[in-house]
């Protein structure tokens, strides 16, 4: 130990200073107090000083007390050397802070002991603070608040963290705030009344949390632990305690119950099924929704591995399962769970198919799997639901398969049949011996059977058909010489289309298209009605193919409207001018759109006349198209193109008026020999439009044309197509005072009822009649029948078509008032009609025939 | 062997518990008790004390011609420690008896006992220089 000896006597310090040597400390000596107390301030300081009382300069009880004065973390142990028996030195340097004393002249034994009661108080001090500092800095570093409080619940002492934990300095505590004041954040006083119960319980207490509002606005939680401290007579003198700031763990705590409660409502409220796996692919949680998808109890699935749990199987044909392995490998339900387990990758909506024992049965239902990766209790887990859509599925498969069927036969639609068509295209580049055929069937009169027997019965008609045409190509089987499926397919309408898949030759479909002329030669019995619908057939082959399936069906179309327009019940093969034919009508539409504006159309008038006297009774006005560069266009070849692209209405209107304004002029110009009347044929489409005795009427009013002097021709075909519509248009125009004429009298089926049914002033013979008329007698009796029955209803006749003397000669005998033909003229231009005169004896039969040039 | 004391070495240790029997000159056991025996050290420690002395006592003689009490008191006291520290407990004594007198105020009385002080410093000064003699043969 590090001794000071104060005394300013050499030969007593040098005996004390042996003397401690001896026993083992290292002395330093001073000779007077100044010394002393210089030495005792150094910044390592002799731990025990030998003090004598009297020195010059300072005495020993100057340094004493000045020692004392100044606070020290390690104040050092003082012995007082004093005189033996001076009881007041001895009184006088305790009080001021010695330690010890020794008398002069000391006795060995007794310094030997007072100086190991001094080192032996300095070791205990030493420990003392070093436990002190050790639990200072222990309580500074935690995160602990070290506290005492009084009896009364007042702080007593509180160590610096908190000010950290509370957010205030300990000063600010100590003496003036209660344990229970440092709660404002929950109901204040039910927590002074518990702490207050606790103090006066007098039993330690663990863990009472509570909230703290700190200085920094914060709220804290705290959870304090108190030891009671009892004075020794038994009374509380208060307690001592630590509060930790927990606010970390209870946000942690309060964030682990949100996210359990989360999960527990995901599970019993979630519509699909759900599962929480841990990493050993055991089912930890599951909901009823997923034990119901596989038929088991919740408690049967729950703790075991999902796929003893589930019942999975990794494929029907080994339904002993998948073993002991926490997951199949061939399974993708427990592979997508093994993936988010192992990789903590996330599954979205993935479909799969995997195989379940339900039931004891193999169950493949289809599943939509979603699974994350969750981390609970520290360990990963796997959060899975599952979405049973097997039905979804069933249902899209069902509108893939709708979208691909004809509602009405079943049969595949035009979708589907331009795939196979388009897979057949593909196969025949790749393999030179590979044929195929496509025929194109459009059924004859389906139109008319449809709209004037009604829609039921042609759907009826429809099915029928598609039954003929899937039993007829499946009894062509023979003609496939690959084993692959011919396609009969319904475009839609009346149009059904055959793609004949692997011919032997291209020339098999021919046969193929015999075949089906004949079944659809057989008349249908629909309901009462027996009706025929003859079909009519265009083929393409390969040999000229094109090469999407979307022209080869065009290419199909147009050969059988070749078929058709040749005469109905026949096939045609198309072939390249098949399709310039159809280029060239295009060619046509797009002209004749032109052809109002850029007044190419223009009228021909063919004259009228009494076949008793020569005079000219109307000329009918016909049209004629002179094309800029192909010349003069027959009516036939324009007029149904006209018709398919309504260019007809504003034609018709077009003719009407300028045939109106034609008869005026004539009439002013001619004067007593301008004609007695005009004809102007109307087309099928105009009359179904509701506003034609209107625009009649305007016309007339525009020209100036007298009504009655208007014939407009109607004919057989158009009228009877909706009897009853005709009818009332028929009527509205014969109101405006027009006249009104029936064309190609005689060509249709219910030529009778139109005379009873229509208000006409005229009939048109047809042609057909008149050509024939004299080379039988049947022919001229109907005609005669025509003009009797005419002439009983007072209604004229006109004969159309005369073309040789002989049938004028027919007809003058058959007393026919008027006739018209290629005999007497034919159409003529309006310049050219004016000077129209027949020529003299014509009528009387002085000449011969006048040619076999066609009426049109 | 020279007897370094009044009375038979062999009372010396005793003297301290005998109040009325005259002081020893020089107790030189107690001395080598404090010295833990060495007499090395004592030698040394004597020849301190006996340049030292004279000086104190000087000292105190002077002060009492000057006649100022405290600090007679003061010398006195410090002669009287550093003798009884050395085994000089006759010396010791006389200055206690000087520094009860100026205690007292009476400085007559002090004078008075310097008389007896040097005379026994100056036989304590015979013994100790006896004792060093001898054991520096």
């Amino acid at each position: 130990m590090h001794v000071l000896i104060a005394d300013d006597d050499p030969s007593s310090q040098t005996i004390l200073a042996t003397f401690l040597t001896k026993l083992g400390h290292e002395v330093v000596v001073a000779s007077n107090g100044q010394e002393a107390l210089e030495i005792l301030q150094q910044t390592s300081p002799p731990r025990l000083a030998i003090l004598d009382w009297v020195m010059p300069v300072m005495d020993g009880i100057e340094v004493l007390r000045r020692i004392r004065a100044a606070p020290s973390p390690r104040p050092p142990y003082i012995i007082m050397l004093t005189s033996r028996g001076n009881k007041a030195d001895i009184i006088a340097g305790l009080e001021a802070g010695a330690n010890d004393y020794l008398a002069k002249p000391f006795d060995p034994g007794e310094l030997r002991a007072r100086v190991g009661v001094g080192q032996r108080m300095l070791e205990m001090q030493q420990h003392a603070s070093e436990s002190a500092a050790r639990y200072d800095q222990l309580a500074e570093q935690s995160s602990t608040v070290a506290w005492e409080v009084n009896a009364d619940g007042f702080y007593t002492y509180v160590s610096h963290v908190a000010l950290q934990v509370f957010g205030c300095p300990p000063d600010e505590l100590v003496g003036r705030v209660h344990l229970y004041d440092q709660h404002p954040a929950l109901g204040r006083d039910a927590f002074a009344q518990t702490v207050r119960t606790l103090l006066a319980r007098r039993q330690p207490f663990r863990n009472l949390e509570y909230a703290v509002q700190t200085d920094h606005g914060r709220v804290a939680w705290i959870a304090a632990h108190g030891l009671p401290l009892l004075n020794p007579d038994g009374s509380l003198r208060g307690y001592r305690g630590s509060s930790t700031d927990i606010t970390e763990h209870k946000h942690a705590e309060e964030q682990l119950r949100i996210e359990q409660e989360n999960l527990k409502a995901i599970f019993t409220s979630s519509p699909v099924g759900m599962l929480l796996l841990d990493d050993q692919s055991n089912i930890v949680n599951a909901n009823s929704v997923l034990a119901n998808m596989v038929s088991r109890e919740l408690a049967e699935i729950l703790h075991q591995r999902i796929v003893t749990g589930l019942g999975c199987i990794h494929s029907l044909e080994s339904p002993q399962g998948c073993g002991v392995a926490s997951a199949c490998s061939n399974c993708p339900l427990c592979q997508s769970v093994s993936n988010v387990l192992s990789h903590g990758s996330s599954v979205r909506d993935a479909e799969f198919q995997p195989a379940l024992l339900v039931n004891g049965q193999p169950h493949r239902p289809w599943l939509s799997i979603s699974a994350q990766p969750v981390t609970l209790h520290g360990r990963k887990h796997a959060l899975v639901a599952v979405d049973d859509i097997t039905k979804r599925k069933a249902m899209e498969e069902e509108l893939r398969a709708a979208a691909r069927t004809d509602r009405l036969t079943g049969m595949p639609n035009r979708a589907l049949f331009c795939d196979r068509l388009q897979q057949a295209v593909l196969r025949s580049q790749r393999q030179p011996d590979y044929h195929f055929a496509v025929l194109f069937l459009d059924f004859d009169r389906f139109k008319t059977i449809n709209d004037s027997l009604g829609h039921d019965v042609g759907d009826l008609l429809l099915r029928q058909i598609s039954g003929r045409l899937c039993a007829t190509v499946r009894s062509g089987d023979s003609l496939s010489r690959q084993a692959r499926e011919h396609t009969a397919a319904r475009l839609g309408g009346d149009e059904f289309v055959v793609l004949l898949d692997g011919l032997a030759s291209p020339g098999d479909a021919a046969i193929a298209a015999d075949r089906l002329l004949q079944a659809f030669a057989q008349p249908y019995q629909l309901g009462e009605h027996l009706v025929y619908s003859t079909a009519s057939i265009g083929i393409v082959t390969n040999i000229m193919p094109s090469d999407s399936a979307e022209d080869i069906l065009r290419d199909a179309d147009t050969a059988m409207y070749e078929a058709k327009l040749a005469g109905k019940g026949q096939y045609s093969i198309f072939n390249v001018s098949m399709r310039q034919r159809v280029q060239k009508r295009l060619n046509l539409e797009t002209d004749l759109r032109h052809a109002l504006q850029t007044q190419q159309l223009f009228l021909m008038y063919q004259p009228i006349l009494s076949l008793q006297t020569g005079a000219i009774e109307s000329f009918e006005a016909l049209i004629r198209w002179q094309h800029p560069q192909r010349g003069l266009i027959s009516p036939v070849e324009f007029i149904p193109i006209a018709e398919d692209t309504g260019l007809v209405l504003p034609i018709g209107e077009w003719v009407l008026r300028q045939a109106c304004a034609q008869f005026i002029q004539w009439q002013e110009t001619m004067g007593q020999a301008a004609p007695r009347s005009m004809s102007v044929n109307l087309s099928r489409n105009q009359l179904v439009l509701p506003d034609l005795p209107n625009t009649i009427r305007q016309i007339l009013t525009e020209t100036g044309m007298a009504p009655e002097c208007l014939h407009l021709e109607v004919t057989e075909s158009a009228v009877m197509k909706d009897a009853a519509a005709a009818t009332h248009m028929l009527h509205a125009i014969k109101a405006l005072g027009v006249k009104l004429d029936m064309d190609d009298f005689g060509t249709g089926y219910s030529s009778l009822a139109c005379l009873q049914e229509f208000p006409l002033d005229v009939l048109k013979i047809d042609r057909s009649f008149i050509t024939n008329i004299d080379r039988g007698r049947d022919f001229a009796a109907l005609v005669h029948a025509i003009i009797q029955l005419a002439g009983n209803l007072n209604i004229r006749v006109i004969a159309e078509g005369i073309e040789t003397a002989a049938q004028l000669l027919t007809l003058q005998t058959l007393e026919c008032d008027f006739g018209q033909g290629y005999l007497f003229s034919q159409p003529l231009r309006a310049a050219d009609a004016t000077a129209f005169r027949v020529r003299p004896g014509l009528l009387e039969g002085q000449s011969a025939s006048f040619g076999s040039e066609h009426a049109v | 062997m020279v007897p370094t004391q009044r009375q038979p070495p062999s009372t010396a240790s005793t003297s301290a518990a005998n109040p009325a029997s005259p002081a020893l000159i020089f107790d030189k056991a107690a001395l080598l008790g404090r010295l833990m025996d060495d007499e090395h050290i004592l030698r040394k420690v004597l020849a301190i004390f006996l340049d030292h002395m004279p000086r104190q006592i000087e000292d105190l003689q002077r002060l009492l011609e000057t006649g100022d009490l405290a600090a007679v008191a003061r010398q006195a006291h410090s002669i009287k420690g550093a003798a009884a520290n050395l085994g000089g407990d006759s010396l010791s004594a006389a200055a206690l008896d000087a520094e009860h007198a100026a205690t007292r105020g009476d400085l007559t009385a002090a004078r008075e006992s310097m008389a007896q002080l040097q005379a026994d410093f100056a036989q304590l000064k015979r013994v100790m220089t006896e004792e060093l003699q001898t054991t520096t043969t």
